[in-house]
Order: C-alpha cells, then sequence, then structure tokens
C-alpha cells in the first residue's frame, strides 16, 4: 500500500476544501471497497479525508413524504430503518441480499453507490490490460472471462457491470443523488448518475472530483408492497449478482398504470428497462403480457460467447419479479 | 475409547488467541518480506527498475537474482525428489505467472508491501502454454511411471464386448486451491550458524531437510516450530518460495524475516490441485453387472513438478469388476505448480466413476444404490487380498434408511416441492487407510502429570486432543494432566500430517511409548519394598485415575508417590510405530454411502443441497466430535466442489481470474442444508492397536457425485463438467426444451 495522508473532515466544507485543493484524494466511507482497492494498488490517491463523522448519517422523512438517506448511513441501518421498511420494503430486501452482515454493518450509503466493479481483470493488477484501470492498455475481458459481464451498455472498450445491489432498487425507486461541491448544490437523478463506458470507461459517473454525495432521496413511492427485488448468485449468500431485478407496479384494477423495471448486473449501471415499462404501460396485468414486455427489451441485449445465458436468465428474473410485484405469482 | 472430552484440549488457547500460529511470533528486529510476482507466464527477467522501490522509507533491500544468496544446493536433489521445484531467485526465469521473483525486506509490512509493489521488472517473454483443453492432445505419460501411468486387469475388449449397455462419458474438473484459514507465513532466524524457522507446516521433518540441503547446513543446526497450523489440506505438505526466501533473507540481513503471505500470493507461490479430464467408460449387462471399467486421465502438470492426483485409481477396487484399467497422461502447463490436495485422486475419482456408475443405472434402469449393491466388492481385485475390514454395506443401508432412499422414484424430474425440483442421488465414498514410521516420547514426572511429544502437527483436525486421550487411556491419567506438544523438530520425529494418517500413526506410537512407560514405572513399584504393590504381578497391575491399582485386591499407589521416592524422577519412553504385517495381509480402505437431496428452482436453475446424509465405516473413531468435524467439513467441501469451487484460468495470461475468496466461491452458510453424518465406529484391530484407519480425507470423497447425480436427478440434466453452475445448467435447459 502507497503511503497517504488521512484526515478526518468536521463538516462538509472541510472535506470538500481538501478535494479541492489536492486532486488525489478519496473520500473514506466505510472502507470496504476503497481499502481493499488501495491494497492492490488499484487506488493510489496521496489523501483520505474519512467522512464517517460528518452529520450525513440520518434518515429523515421528506416534507412531501419522500425519505432523506444520509451519505453515510450504514447498508445495515438503511435495511432494517422503520421508515424503509414500511415504505419502500424492495430497497430494504436490495440491500439485505447484498455482501454480508460485517460488510453491510460498514458500507456506508453513498460508498455503495461509487463502489467499483468487480470485473476480474480490473480487480488484480497482474493482468496488463483494462481500460478502466489504466487507460488505453485494452479491455481483457472482451475476448476473456466475462461470464459476470454486460449484457447491456457495453462498449468496445469495456463490458464491466455496475455490482450493487442497493442502487437497482434505488433507481426502480427513482432516487435523486444529493450532491455538493464548490460550485454549490446539485441534484441528479440516479438514470443520469452512471456513465456509459463509451470511450472513457475510467469515467464512470458525473460526480466530479472536488464533489461529495450528501444524500439520496427518494420521492414518495407509488408502488408500496407492488415491488421485487430478486436477485440471482452462484451461492446463496455473500456473492455478487449474476443477475438481479427490481420490479414496482402501480395498479388500477388490474392495468398497469405506471411501472419500472430494472436490471442488475448486467450493464455499467443500473439498466432500466424503458422498452419492457413503456410495453406494459396500459396494459392488463398478465404472464403473456410480462412475457412479451421483457422480450422487447432482451432483444436489445449484446450478450458475448461467455455471458449467453444471461439473456434467458435475466428474462426469466424479471418476469418473476414483475410477477411477483403485480401480485400475479 | 473411555475419554470423551467436551472440548478440545487447545480450544480455550485457539478461542482466546493464545495459541501461536506461523506469523504471530513477534521477534526482537523483525524484517518484513513481501514478495515480487511475475507478471508473465513464461520467459526472463531483462532487467530490474528498483529506482522507485529504493526510495521507500523504512526499506532494508530489495533481493533479485543478481544479489541472492547463491545456494549450494537448489532445485532437484536426490533427497528431495518429493519436493516441487521453487523459485528461490537463483536464475531470472519465469516459469509461470505469479511466481515470485524478487522479495522486498523492510523495517513494516507496508513499506515492504509499497517497495514491492514499486519493483518494475521488464521482461523477454517467450510463448507459454496455459490452455489446458489445448494441451491435452498433447499430452504424455508421466515420469514416474508406475500403476498410476497404466493398469490392466483382465481383458477389457473381451468384457465390454459382452456388455449390453456401454456408457462412455468425460468429466473434468477445475483447479482448486487449498483455501486454509490461515495463509502460509514463515519467519526464519538465524542466530550464528543455527537457524529457528517458525513455519506452519503439516511436516516440518520434511521442512529441516529441504532447508538443509538447500542451504548447505547439517539438519542438528536447523529447528523449525509449527505448533498450531491453521489448516493445509495438503498445501502445507511441501515447502514454498516463501520460506527459503527467508531463511536466505535472515541470513543475508542477519536479523529474523517474516514472510506471511496474502490469500492472492497463497493461489500462485503456493500450489493447487490440477484440472482432470477424465474419459471414463463403464460396459455392463442388463442386470446392472459391471463386466468393465476404464478410465483415461489427463492431469494438468507444470515444469516445476509432475506429481500425479491418480483420479483413475480409485475404480480399479471399488466394484467387482473383472476387466478394469486407467491411465494417467500429464499435460504440462506453464502455469502454478500442482500439488496433493485433500483426498487426492480420490476426490476427482470418485466424482468421475461415482458419476460413471450413476449413468449406467440410468442405462439399466435400476435404482442407483441397488446397483452398487449387486457389484459389491468382497475383496479387493488389485491385489486379491480381503479387506481388513470392511462395512460398506451396512454404511449403504443405514444411510439409506437416515435419508429415506427407498421412497425414491427412479425417474428424473419426478419430485417436486412447492415450486423446486426435488432430486436425490447417492455416492460411495473410499479412501486408503495408511500408517507410515512415526514416533513419540512419553514422560511422566514426578508430580504425576504426563508429557506427550511428537514432531507431527495440529493442523486444525484435534491433533492434540486425540493424542492426549490416546495417552490418557493407556496410563490412567485424566486428560487435564497431559500436556501435548507438536510441531517442533526437537521432539521425536514423524511422518507428514496427511493422507489421514496421523492418529493411526503418530497416534500408535503414542500408545507403545505409554504402554513402555507405564510399565516401567510399574516394574519400579514392584520392585519397591516402600510400595503396597511390592511384589506384585506387573500384568495384574492396571491404571486409574492416576493411580496404579492391583486387581486382585485393590492395593493401589498414586504415580506421584511411586516416583516422588525415587528421587523425584522423571520417567520417560520413546518409541517408533510403523506398518506392521496388515499391508501383506490385507487391503486396508475405509468406505462410507452419501446420500444428497438438492432443490432446484426449474426457471432460474438455483441448486441448493437441502440435506446431505453420510454414513462411513472409519474404524474405531478415537474423538467423536472431532471426526465427525472432519468428515462434515469434507463433505461440505464436496458439496462445495460439485456446485462453486474452481479457479477459472485466462490462457492467455497463465492467470486466473478468480483469485480471491470474493470470487473463488466456497460454500456459505446459506448453502449448506442439514447434515446427517455418522459413524459406524467399529474398531479395525487388523489395521492397528488402536483399531482407527483415520478419516481426513474421507468426508470429501462422494460428495461431489452425490450432488452431481442428485442434480442430474432434479433436472434431467447432466453436468459432467465442475463446478455445475446456473450458466450451464441454462444453456443445457434451453437446448432441451425452453
Ligand atoms: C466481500 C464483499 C462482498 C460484497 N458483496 C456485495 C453484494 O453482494 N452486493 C453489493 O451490492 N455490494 C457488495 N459488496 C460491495 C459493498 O456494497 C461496497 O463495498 C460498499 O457498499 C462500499 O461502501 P463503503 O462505505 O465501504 O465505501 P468505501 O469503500 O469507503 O468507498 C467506495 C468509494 O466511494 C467513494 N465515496 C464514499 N462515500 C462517498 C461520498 N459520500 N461522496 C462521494 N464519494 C464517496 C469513496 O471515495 C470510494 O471511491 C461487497 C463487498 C465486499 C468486500
Ligand atoms: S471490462 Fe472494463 S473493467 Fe473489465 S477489463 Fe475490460 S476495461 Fe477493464
Amino acid at each position: 500500500m502507497r503511503p497517504f495522508q488521512f484526515s478526518q473532515a468536521g463538516t462538509i466544507n472541510a472535506a470538500i476544501r481538501v478535494l479541492q485543493e489536492h486532486p488525489s484524494t478519496r473520500l473514506l466511507g466505510g472502507g470496504t471497497n476503497l481499502v481493499d482497492l488501495m491494497r492492490e494498488g488499484i487506488e493510489q490517491p496521496d489523501r483520505l479525508v474519512d467522512i464517517q463523522k460528518l452529520p450525513l448519517d440520518k434518515i429523515d422523512m421528506l416534507p412531501e413524504g419522500g425519505v432523506r438517506i444520509g451519505a453515510t448511513v450504514r447498508n445495515t441501518e438503511i435495511a432494517n430503518h422503520p421508515l424503509i421498511r414500511k415504505n419502500y420494503a424492495l430497497l430494504a430486501k436490495a440491500l439485505l441480499s447484498g455482501a454480508s452482515p460485517q460488510v453491510r454493518n460498514m458500507a456506508t450509503a453513498g460508498g455503495n453507490l461509487m463502489q467499483r466493479t468487480r470485473c476480474y481483470y480490473f480487480m488484480d493488477p497482474g493482468f496488463h490490460s483494462c481500460n478502466k484501470r489504466v487507460p488505453g492498455s485494452g479491455c481483457s475481458a472482451l475476448e476473456g472471462a466475462h461470464r459476470i459481464h454486460a449484457i447491456f451498455g457495453g462498449s468496445e472498450a469495456c463490458i464491466a457491470v455496475h455490482p450493487s445491489d442497493m442502487c437497482v432498487a434505488l433507481a426502480a425507486l427513482d432516487a435523486v443523488v444529493q450532491v455538493e461541491g464548490p460550485r454549490g448544490h446539485r441534484s441528479i437523478p440516479i438514470h443520469d448518475f452512471y456513465r456509459l463506458p463509451g470511450n472513457t470507461p475510467h469515467i464512470e459517473t458525473e460526480l466530479v472530483a472536488d464533489e461529495i454525495i450528501t444524500s439520496i432521496n427518494l420521492p414518495k413511492s407509488p408502488f408500496g408492497d407492488r415491488a421485487e427485488y430478486l436477485k440471482v448468485r452462484d451461492r446463496r449468500s455473500f456473492a455478487f449478482a449474476l443477475v438481479s431485478c427490481a420490479a414496482g407496479i402501480a395498479l388500477e384494477g388490474s392495468v398497469i398504470r405506471d411501472v419500472r423495471l430494472v436490471f442488475g448486473a448486467v450493464a455499467p449501471k443500473p439498466w432500466r428497462a424503458l422498452r419492457a415499462e413503456r410495453a406494459l404501460i396500459g396494459k392488463r396485468m398478465s404472464v403473456d403480457a410480462v412475457s412479451d414486455a421483457v422480450d422487447l427489451e432482451m432483444q436489445t441485449a449484446v450478450p458475448r460467447a461467455g455471458n449467453k445465458y444471461k439473456v434467458p436468465l435475466l428474462k426469466r428474473t424479471a418476469m418473476r419479479a414483475l410477477l411477483a410485484a403485480g401480485g400475479v405469482a | 475409547m473411555t475419554v470423551q472430552p467436551r472440548w478440545r484440549v487447545d480450544g480455550i488457547a485457539k478461542v482466546t488467541g493464545a495459541a501461536q500460529f506461523g506469523a504471530d511470533f513477534m521477534l526482537e528486529r523483525l524484517a518484513y518480506g513481501v514478495p515480487v510476482l511475475s507478471t508473465i507466464a513464461k520467459g526472463r527477467v531483462r532487467r530490474f527498475d528498483l529506482h522507485d522501490a529504493r526510495s521507500v522509507r523504512g526499506l532494508i533491500e530489495i533481493i533479485t537474482p543478481s544479489n541472492a544468496l547463491r545456494l549450494p544446493n537448489q532445485g532437484i536433489h536426490p533427497e528431495l525428489k518429493d519436493a516441487p521445484r521453487i523459485a528461490m531467485l537463483q536464475d531470472d526465469g519465469v516459469y509461470y505467472s505469479g511466481q515470485v521473483i524478487g522479495l522486498a525486506v523492510a523495517e513494516s509490512l507496508e513499506a515492504a508491501q509499497e517497495a514491492a509493489s514499486l519493483v518494475k521488472a521488464e521482461y523477454r517473454s517467450e510463448d507459454a502454454l496455459c490452455d489446458f483443453e489445448a494441451q491435452v492432445a498433447s499430452a504424455r505419460p508421466p515420469q514416474s511411471g508406475g500403476d498410476a501411468a497404466a493398469y490392466a486387469r483382465g481383458d477389457f475388449a473381451a468384457a465390454l464386448s459382452r456388455s449390453d449397455v456401454e456408457v462412455q462419458a468425460m468429466y473434468s474438473t477445475p483447479v482448486q486451491h487449498h483455501n486454509p484459514m490461515e495463509p502460509h507465513a514463515t519467519i526464519a532466524h538465524w542466530e550464528g550458524d543455527r537457524l529457528t524457522l517458525y513455519e506452519p507446516s503439516q511436516w516440518i521433518v520434511f521442512v529441516r531437510t529441504c532447508i538443509a540441503v538447500w542451504f548447505g547446513v547439517p539438519e542438528a543446526n536447523i529447528r523449525v516450530l509449527g505448533p498450531f497450523v491453521g489448516g493445509g489440506f495438503g498445501g502445507k505438505g511441501a515447502l514454498w518460495s516463501h520460506s527459503p526466501l527467508a531463511v536466505m533473507a535472515s541470513k543475508m540481513l542477519q536479523r529474523p524475516v517474516k514472510i506471511a503471505l496474502n490469500r492472492r500470493e497463497v493461489y500462485t507461490v503456493t500450489a493447487s490441485r490440477p484440472r482432470t479430464q477424465q474419459k471414463v467408460l463403464i460396459g455392463a449387462t442388463k442386470a446392472g453387472e459391471l463386466l468393465a471399467i476404464r478410465n483415461d486421465v489427463v492431469l494438468q502438470a507444470s515444469p516445476q513438478i509432475e506429481l500425479i492426483e491418480d483420479s483413475g485409481t480409485v475404480s480399479h477396487h471399488l466394484y467387482k469388476c473383472d476387466a478394469n484399467a486407467t491411465s494417467h497422461r500429464v499435460a504440462i502447463l506453464d502455469t502454478s505448480p500442482t500439488w496433493v490436495m485433500r483426498a487426492p485422486g480420490e476426490a476427482t475419482g470418485s466424482y468421475a466413476l461415482e458419476s460413471a456408475v450413476d449413468e449406467v443405472a440410468y442405462r439399466v434402469g435400476i435404482d442407483p444404490l441397488e446397483l452398487r449393491l449387486r457389484n459389491y466388492a468382497e475383496k479387493d481385485q488389485t491385489n486379491e487380498k480381503p479387506y481388513s475390514q470392511k462395512l460398506l454395506r451396512d454404511c449403504y443401508t443405514l444411510g439409506a434408511k437416515r435419508f429415506g432412499w427407498e421412497h425414491r422414484p427412479h425417474a428424473p424430474r419426478s419430485m417436486r416441492k412447492g415450486n423446486q425440483w426435488i432430486g436425490w442421488g447417492m455416492a460411495t465414498a473410499t479412501y486408503p487407510a495408511y500408517r507410515a514410521a512415526s514416533s513419540a516420547v512419553v514422560r511422566i514426572s514426578p508430580d504425576g502429570k504426563a508429557f506427550v511429544g511428537s514432531a507431527t502437527h495440529e493442523i486444525g483436525t484435534g491433533t492434540y486432543t486425540v493424542l492426549a486421550q490416546i495417552a490418557a487411556e493407556e496410563l490412567g491419567i485424566s486428560i487435564d494432566q497431559i500436556d501435548v506438544r507438536t510441531g517442533d523438530t526437537e521432539l521425536p520425529p514423524a511422518i507428514y500430517s496427511g493422507g489421514s494418517l496421523t492418529v493411526a500413526t503418530v497416534g500408535t506410537a503414542v500408545q507403545l511409548a505409554a504402554q513402555r512407560v507405564k510399565q516401567l514405572v510399574i516394574q519400579m513399584a514392584v520392585d519397591d519394598p516402600a510400595s503396597p504393590l511390592h511384589q506384585s504381578e506387573p500384568a495384574q497391575i492396571k491404571v486409574s485415575e492416576g493411580e496404579l491399582i492391583l486387581d486382585r485386591n485393590g492395593a493401589r499407589e498414586r504415580y506421584a508417590d511411586i516416583l516422588g521416592r525415587q528421587g523425584g524422577r522423571t520417567v520417560e519412553a520413546t518409541a517408533e510405530a510403523k506398518p506392521g504385517q496388515e499391508i501383506e495381509r490385507y487391503s486396508t480402505h475405509s468406505f462410507g454411502a452419501v446420500f444428497a437431496e438438492v432443490g432446484v428452482d426449474p426457471d432460474l436453475f438455483t441448486v441448493r443441497v437441502r440435506r446431505f446424509v453420510g454414513v462411513y465405516d472409519v474404524g474405531r473413531v478415537i474423538n467423536k466430535k472431532a471426526g465427525i468435524n472432519q468428515l462434515t467439513g469434507g463433505a461440505v467441501w464436496g458439496i462445495g466442489m460439485a456446485l462453486f469451487e474452481g479457479a477459472q484460468m485466462d490462457p492467455r495470461y497463465g492467470r486466473s481470474v478468480n483469485m480471491d475468496l470474493s470470487e473463488y466461491h466456497l460454500p456459505a452458510h446459506a448453502d449448506i442444508g442439514e447434515m446427517d453424518i455418522s459413524v459406524l465406529d467399529v474398531p479395525d484391530l487388523k489395521f492397528n492397536p488402536l483399531g482407527a484407519r483415520g478419516m481426513g480425507e474421507m468426508g470429501i470423497t462422494g460428495a461431489a457425485a452425490a450432488v452431481a447425480n442428485a442434480v442430474f436427478h432434479a433436472t434431467g440434466i447432466r453436468i459432467r463438467d465442475l463446478p455445475i453452475t446456473i450458466d450451464k445448467l441454462i444453456e443445457r435447459s434451453s437446448n432441451h426444451s425452453q
């Protein structure tokens, strides 16, 4: 590990000032991702600013009925919070399907949003080519091991996925990421927060180097209990998703008034299945309608030799999540 | 065994941190070494750029081939023919990716890590062969030759032509890493010309030999200490680069040096179970009689060592079958070395054989258990010898009963529970029972306490407890009055802790030594006019609760009192145990029957082992708790082998892509359902005086096949390439129907 300066930020502004003055600074949340990456030399910041003492550790009701999750609230606390359990069970379920209790006890909301991919070639500097780790070095996964890689949104430069479970649920709940920086405050809808890799896979989000995430705001959910998070993985716990799916449905009688369908672990970001959503709105909830709609989305998938299985697996996962959310299964 | 302690004698020490494992020893002026590993698969290091690395504060030295101590004897040496050839910085060659090419030594671990990461190597690359599948065609017989290379019995072609059905199938198993909880670590400390090496090892005596040969020093100058080993599974049965390099660095720098590998380093600096590809051919009659069994095995190997995982051997004797043939060939790859891992041969071989037997059962329409009973081997056909004890039939019967096997419909996809397909599969477990030569010393001190010592090892299996129990029973001294020491080459020498032979071998040595000490004390009492036992018949004196007791009239005296009158002298005896005549007379194997129930999601193809029943005959079980724990752990590993585990090699790099426990999947608790593991516990006194055959490896054998067979029964899909993961199942299912 490279030596680095360590400090603890007492105020948000203090943290921002360090980010501004020292470009090679990283914010330290729970450290469950960052410290691992530093150990492997993948992240080599000169400075770490610990933000765990900032007053961002609360979950509050918002006046319009939504909720604000502070950036340093631990994953465990979010999952167990009465407000979340009651109004956003989808989010609690997604969180509890991730990592292990020990990791969740440390991991923060902001850190979870910003966690990096688990692409094998990214995680091990012993592999020469990885555009995300060393821009311009090539992508080892394209013709290599890519069983866990993207079938949506990838590019010829990178097909890594965003591995988070939490963020898939956040996307289905139309979360808005609140950001603070030297130029003031920004609200970035989660659907716009992540960038697709294109030719610059090392730039992953809209967050600029001197900005800090302060909270994640959730509007009042129109779905309530009509929501489901389903995660498929190689073992029953403590494994990242092969595919996952968050679905929320608002029904009028049996007619679908509104729907969110978001795929996880299949794209560089939580992948909102807009085509499927559009096809479903106004339809009667039925197995056929759901199947047709998911097929529409799956037509745009670009699998590779080693991850073709994700297409049928995701389709079945999505159908099951939608049907469960719609109360059919 | 009368004495069954509730806990391990070293349990408290382990949970409180008092037990010192390899990396735990703190020495004054300790320096820390971190290896620099190659990132190409084959070639030479043309040049090192050490500029940045040298600027690290706290750095002491960077050792590369250009300044490394020249060793008088490196590489293959007649005394070390079983040792893998490992990198010791004696040349600039790179033989695989992840090989040690340098060592940074610093005042702190962090500084050593930083310096190691800043070492830049410029390579001259050569073409490397790292693609197992591509090399299978050019696989050749191993240099070791022998039975492992080729074995044949009976007229195979004739037997096959008489068969009504033929099952031919190719099974493959991936590279597996040992993954003991404690990664490898070494501390080397030279004081003048004497070396102390702290080495968590499964074979400290061999460690001493290797270092003595490599460094050209007398064995007497080397002491190896490894009182606690956090698991080994075979991976700590040899020495890997970090150990001689710690010795070298300590010698060069004149201070103690510690090298503790991290998980990723363990994966390439040490070794792994080889990939296997097994082509099995079985001919059978309609009635299910097995007429011919063949297994042609290709194994991964490396230029460092060609060790044979003799996967085919298990098919030589597991069933009655007159025509049997196996071959083993090696595909040499430029990858990190392969080495023995828990149940080498049987773990992979029983998977292939027991899957193929299941396939035969489906071809002839006979229940898989019934088919096995019809082909029950009453003797070992490889040598026509009877088994010292074979109670496999009882294991089958009892296991089937505990599992409820009689309720099993034969057809695949015929059982459901809720929205799950349910499948039941079974297999036979087997592992040879070995003994070797080992010795132990037992002492009784004037306070009536006993000491037991042997240069064997506590690798997490419960050696301390079991040896204490054996001594306790023999001496009639309670377990808490017995101090057991292992893991020190100053103690009487012992064989490696592997092959499940520690209890049978070292246990027997302890038993013999304890008997001798007891006889000495009895004789003292008998000779001593002051003793109530004076002039008694020694054979009539029994021991219990620290006392010698005369059967006839209950006259008794305590050990402490007898020894007290002898001027406070300690009485001691050393004994060596060796394999006896049992190997000439008998074939010695353990057996078991394992049954698995899986639930499979019919759309998503997630698999879960809901129940697992294993009933084993391993002879006498000295410590039930530790024994069942070993078998359960083995079976859990077998479940993992079936469903999760395996290194994924990227042949372009010669490097596996999942080199950490986040992506190299072992079972989590949630993956394991109800485990019902039991033993018959019938002493096998034809095998050794203890009647115990050992059990460390048994658990993993058969387990993977039972799970794979259950997956077939649930789904109708037979995946012959472990692990059985969702992607493989779903791809096969879409080829089927959906
Ligand atoms: C073994 C293991 C298994 C896991 N399994 C899963 C799983 O199944 N599913 C899953 O979803 N996740 C999984 N994870 C990932 C885990 O969710 C993340 O590591 C965790 O959420 C990161 O949060 P943290 O607070 O520890 O982040 P840190 O490691 O502290 O930081 C991560 C990144 O976020 C940045 N950051 C942190 N806070 C802020 C902020 N407020 N503003 C701007 N940037 C910030 C940091 O600078 C850093 O770049 C696993 C992790 C491990 C180690
Ligand atoms: S997929 Fe992306 S992260 Fe993975 S190797 Fe390619 S560029 Fe690197």
